[in-house]
């Protein structure tokens, strides 16, 4: 152990758990912004080491593997969770602060994890406090999201199990290091960490709980969960071939999806899809560059997503209304200009215009990808890049805050409340992060594992993205009215498992009722047998007789068998056993 | 502006841009065209609304209430 | 000294109260509670000095009744497995005793507090002795002791219950015959009733049928009282029939001392190698096991009864049991035995829960734990550390037994029940973020993103300490065994293994 110091992940959790027990809303308010400050200050003094390991039934477990790495992941989550904290400050509701800490802990506890055990643990706590997030949003579509988001994350936690355990199995270590590809154990664990990183085909979680969260916890949700992912593949899996392709994919998909997508909130899940795939791309390189990329894009895509997320659902708070199709032509900018200046100042980062950070760290990514020779995976990043700043920066803006004049669409219906100082606040704050990187990336780069020789603002780059946002946009006005905002459900891969369980469930029900009927029917048998034997023929015509079995709801008292039923499975149960022995007796 | 000011504009800036944007670094062949990001950010733009669109008429987009029937 | 006659005093001491008990409650009531309290007290002093023994001096304790020299006198033996279960017996027998009493809302059973006092003490009784004895005729009469407390105190309960006990009758007297005819023949071929005597004398006949028709009579008994599939069919009604404090007693421990007896026939009278080598019978067990917890995890989806749901997740973690038991191995094994005293605290946190809903809310159905989150939060949040246990979540109990069966069977090769076990895993956590979403959410309307709610002040459920401090502290130990897991495992549980396990 180096020196002593305190996890800060322990922090956030031992502080979520003592939240509740705070009287006065004041003290509430005041623990939430203390938090963050003093997991920032123990941050800022942690020395590179190991710390944190004990003996745990002859394992090592190590709780605090402080690298390079570890530490730019950390310093982005507890910087945004100062902002989410900002954000929500208004939030009465305890559980949604108590559980926003004990998620932004976990994840913390994931990032510094040097062994699968405890990254396994850190990993579900994640899982399970993120999914009351998604709850608390008390719509009506919540809680079944939230069951959804909380199944496939147990399953994908239940693949990363099945991965270690096969893993430590074979190779008696849990040291979290970087793994081979091609065995059952490491794909298995690949498997974990795809699904949390909203992959496809295991990526429709994300659209679908996200926008059901709370407002407020919805900015928590885009920072942890995805790039803890993003941080245990590049801890993992660097250079993984698979990734390049699986990343340059996701970019793509996210982005036509989101161009389709009319729910704000379900656009921008779409779009962490797309900018994951940036990452996870990076990861796959392998290339220092790019993976300096990877780690930089997260960085910025937490600023600017948070951004983008609180803009959104400033807009929602006030208009009660979250579909872009509800808003159009209303003509909200009047009222919330401010929202919307800032929003753009999160699209224009994320669509990596000059003097913003998106600029500096995903061409990062699209660079090495011409510099490692990979035609494909460059121009269909650069496509993503197109498709990124058309949907997010164009069509979501226009339709939102302007959008035509509809006939008949009178404002009247629609009041718009006031926001609280705290959310604007909070976004001021990311907004200036976004800018300050973007003129000054050496604040970035200085974070980053490996050392930067890459130059964001050189002419042919600046020049080469005005060339391409600016006539994105020409073309969007140009063509903008091909692309109605509908109300519509756009389909994903779920619909395996939602329209799969349902029938599923039926199945478990027709189970039950053949059982019921399996045993009436050996019931019969035996019952037949003997009356056979007393009178063969009335016997005969007895068995012609034919019964139905149809499925009803379970009750205890319908399918409730006399006791000599049960008699005669313990006589069967005798036999069974014994038959163990049939050699011997 | 109307339609035609803003196609005017856009063809004159498209002159200027290619015209003082450097393509030594560039790393594949196409990227050599000084022009290259114009035509890639117009055309892409079209290509991904026309093949949303596309897809989202063949099978993805449906009534909001599908899950629930 | 006295301490030497523990052995024997943890057994005769409830039995003798229990009459006591009887007697006073003719003269003062009120005298019931504290004596009832008091002895199973020093109960738990008598169980954790035991241990306490056997850990330090290392071997285990021997106490002949009476003086007498086995193998013609009764022998009580405490050794590291039994001294551990000893301890969760009479550690959650303490706490049930507790809650029995604000549990009976019923006016025509308060009045008969002594009698329900005497039955408890008496089927405490009987659980001890079984773990305790070391004598396998001993054993029977103490299972029928335990047994017949069972079926009278269940018979006390709810609409139905007299039925669902003259059911478990039924099936535990032919349990309990079963058991006594595997006895028998062990005996007739022996001569011998003691354990550790059988163990000695059984090997050279291991190929005698008069032995394997025995231990297949043993092992259907056994098979019965522990409630193993497909012969459970007794448990879901009495269990969740019976009064809710019963339940509390019965249902964490009755099956799992079924499962310790299984335990103790499979591998300390008989030898391991019988079962694993010379006969397949841990494969056929791990096949009817696997089916039993498919089986009881499906069924209990389909419950409604919060109860009855909870009566066949015993049967599932059973199923577990008897996989651990059914792997043979050092892994496979220390999970069973740890799981046996999880299970307990697991089971008892739920049942506590499910019955003070049952008083609270009149209803054993799902809907009475609806918003429950509010009024009352204490049993809420015990609600989830026992779910989370159930389904395995690190750092409660049950993630550690889990992990330690899954390596027993991966090394064991049973990857069927190895897939069953994760199948059923995935169901439980349905079944219970099911009872989870109710309890702690409510719905709203459509698209009505709100703000914040006033939340009711935090106040302590309504419920007396006597129903609290069982269920804070079940709930507790549910986590404190799950953090204080790797001690335990290596300073109690592997002792505990019989010798071929070891290493």
């Amino acid at each position: 152990m180096i020196g002593s110091a305190i996890h800060p992940g322990l922090i956030f959790i031992v502080g979520g758990i003592i939240l509740p027990f705070l009287r006065k809303r004041v003290f509430v308010q005041i623990w939430q912004l203390i938090l963050p400050v003093i997991a920032f200050i123990q941050l800022f003094y942690l020395e590179e080491g190991v710390y944190g390991s004990f003996n745990f039934l002859g394992y090592e477990l190590i709780l605090g593997r402080v690298d390079r790495l570890s530490i730019c992941f950390a310093y982005i989550f507890v910087i945004i969770t100062l902002i989410g904290m900002i954000y929500s400050l208004h939030v009465e509701e305890w559980g949604q602060h108590s559980a926003a800490f004990l998620y932004a802990g976990s994840a913390l506890g994931v990032v510094f994890a040097g062994d699968f055990f405890s990254l396994f643990a850190c990993w579900e706590l994640m899982a399970v406090s993120s999914t009351f997030l998604i709850m608390y949003g008390r719509g009506e579509k919540s809680l079944r999201a939230g069951f959804r988001y909380l199944m496939v994350h147990l399953f994908g936690g239940c693949a990363l199990l099945a991965g270690i355990v096969i893993y430590v199995g074979e190779s008696g270590s849990i040291v979290f290091s970087e793994m081979e590809t091609g065995h059952l154990s490491t794909m298995l664990i690949l498997l974990g960490f795809i699904v949390n990183g909203a992959v496809p085909p295991f990526h429709p979680w994300l659209p679908d709980a996200y926008p059901e969260s709370s407002v407020t916890g919805g900015v928590f949700l885009t920072a942890f969960t995805t790039k803890s992912a993003v941080y245990v593949l590049l801890r993992g899996f660097p250079g993984a071939e698979i990734l390049v392709w699986l990343g340059a994919f996701m970019a793509l998909y996210g982005v036509i999806y989101a161009i389709l997508e009319n729910d704000l909130r379900r656009l921008l899940s779409y779009h962490i899809v797309s900018q994951v795939g940036f990452m996870v791309c990076g990861v796959g390189l392998g290339s220092e560059l790019s993976m300096n990329g990877s780690a930089a894009h997260a960085i910025s895509h937490i600023l600017y997503k948070a951004l983008l997320f609180m803009g959104a659902g400033a807009v929602i708070e006030a208009t009660g209304r979250r579909k872009i199709s509800e808003l159009e032509g209303k003509g909200i900018y009047k009222e919330l200009k401010g929202v919307f200046y800032l929003y753009m100042i999160g699209a224009f980062s994320i669509s990596a215009v000059p003097l913003f950070n998106g600029f500096i760290s995903k061409n990062m990514i699209v660079f090495a990808s011409g510099e490692l020779h990979r035609p494909a995976i460059n121009t269909m990043l650069h496509l993503a890049s197109v498709g990124t700043f058309l949907s997010l920066a164009l069509k979501l803006p226009y339709g939102t805050w302007f959008g035509k004049r509809k006939e008949g669409g009178n404002r009247d219906e629609m009041v718009i409340k006031s926001l609280p100082f705290n959310m604007y606040l909070g976004m001021a704050i990311a907004s200036f992060l976004c800018i300050f990187m973007g003129i000054y990336p050496k604040i970035l780069y200085d974070l980053l594992p490996f050392p930067v020789s890459y130059r964001p603002y050189t002419p042919y780059n600046v020049l080469g993205m005005v060339q391409l946002l600016l006539y994105t946009a020409f073309a969007y006005f140009a063509f903008k009215d091909r692309l109605k905002n509908k109300a519509a459900l756009n389909i994903d891969t779920d619909w395996f498992y939602r329209r799969g369980g349902k029938y599923f469930f039926d199945f478990c029900k027709i189970l039950d009722g053949k059982r019921t009927e399996l045993q009436g029917r050996i019931a019969r048998l035996v019952e037949n047998a003997v009356r056979f034997s007393i009178n063969p023929i009335q016997t005969m015509r007895y068995l012609v007789g034919n019964k139905r079995i149809y499925v009803v709801p379970y009750s205890a008292d319908r399918y409730r068998q006399p006791i000599g039923i049960g008699v005669m499975f313990f006589l069967i149960f005798i036999c069974l056993i014994s038959m163990i022995f049939i050699k011997r007796l | 502006m109307g339609k035609k000011g803003m196609f005017l504009s856009a063809v004159i800036l498209g002159i200027l841009l290619s015209l003082i944007t450097p393509t030594e670094e560039a790393h594949f062949a196409w990227e050599r065209l000084s022009f290259f990001n114009i035509a890639f950010g117009f055309l892409g733009c079209i290509v991904l609304i026309g093949l949303s669109k596309a897809l989202g008429k063949l099978f993805i987009q449906k009534r909001e209430d599908y899950y629930d029937r | 000294m006295i301490t030497q006659h523990f052995p024997a005093l943890i057994v005769v001491l409830p039995l003798m109260v229990s009459f006591i008990v009887f007697v006073v409650g003719i003269f003062r009531v009120r005298w019931c509670l504290p004596l009832v309290l008091t002895t199973l007290g020093l109960c738990v002093y008598f169980s954790v000095d035991m241990l306490y023994r056997v850990i330090t001096e290392g071997s285990p304790i021997h106490y002949r009744l009476g003086g007498w020299e086995p193998p013609w006198g009764i022998e009580y033996v405490v050794d590291y497995l039994n001294g551990f279960v000893l301890v969760g017996i009479s550690v959650i027998s303490f706490f049930a005793g507790m809650y029995l009493k604000e549990s009976i809302r019923d006016e025509a059973l308060k009045s008969k507090m002594p009698q329900f006092y005497t039955l408890f003490l008496l089927q405490v009784t009987g659980l001890l002795g079984i773990t305790v004895t070391g004598d396998v005729f001993n054993l029977y009469v103490l299972l029928e002791i335990a047994s017949f407390s069972a079926y009278a105190i269940i018979a006390m309960g709810s609409r139905g219950a007299d039925f669902a006990a003259f059911r478990y009758m039924i099936f535990g007297t032919m349990g309990a015959c079963a058991y006594l005819l595997g006895v028998g023949y062990l005996y007739i071929a022996t001569g011998s009733l003691n354990m550790g005597d059988l163990s000695m004398l059984l090997p050279k006949l291991y190929s005698s049928k008069t032995i394997i028709v025995g231990f297949v009579f043993l092992l259907s008994g056994i098979g019965i009282k522990m409630g193993m599939f497909p012969v459970h069919t007794w448990l879901p009604d009495s269990y969740s029939l019976a009064p809710p404090g019963v339940s509390v007693l019965l249902a964490p421990l009755f099956t799992k001392v079924g499962a310790y007896v299984l335990i103790r026939v499979m591998f300390t009278i008989f030898h391991p190698s019988f079962s694993t080598d010379i006969y397949p019978v841990t494969d056929t067990l791990s096949f009817i096991a696997s089916i039993g917890v498919l089986f009881a995890s499906v069924l209990a989806l389909a419950q409604r009864d919060v109860r009855r749901m909870l009566c066949y997740l015993i049967v599932a973690e059973m199923g577990y049991i008897v996989f651990g038991v059914a792997s043979a191995n050092h892994y496979g094994l220390i999970g069973a035995i740890f799981h046996i005293v999880n299970d307990m605290f697991m089971m008892a946190s739920l049942f506590i829960v499910a019955g003070v809903v049952f008083n609270e809310t009149g209803t054993s159905d799902m809907d009475g734990f609806k918003g429950l989150h509010r009024k009352m939060p204490v049993t809420s949040f015990v609600l989830l550390i026992g779910a989370f246990s159930i389904v395995g979540v690190p750092p409660t109990c049950g993630f550690f037994s889990k992990w330690y069966l899954v390596l027993g069977m991966i090394e064991a090769g049973r990857y069927f029940s190895l897939t069953v076990l994760l199948i059923s895993s995935l169901i439980n956590a349905v079944l219970f973020f099911r009872l989870i979403e109710i309890t702690y959410f409510e719905v709203k309307e459509e698209g009505a993103y709100k703000i914040g709610e006033k939340n009711t002040p935090f106040s302590f459920d309504n419920l007396s300490l006597y129903s609290l401090i069982p269920m804070v502290f079940y709930a507790s130990m549910v986590i404190l065994l799950g953090i204080l897991s790797g001690t335990i495992v290596e300073h109690i549980i592997i002792y505990a293994l019989p010798q071929a396990f070891k290493g």
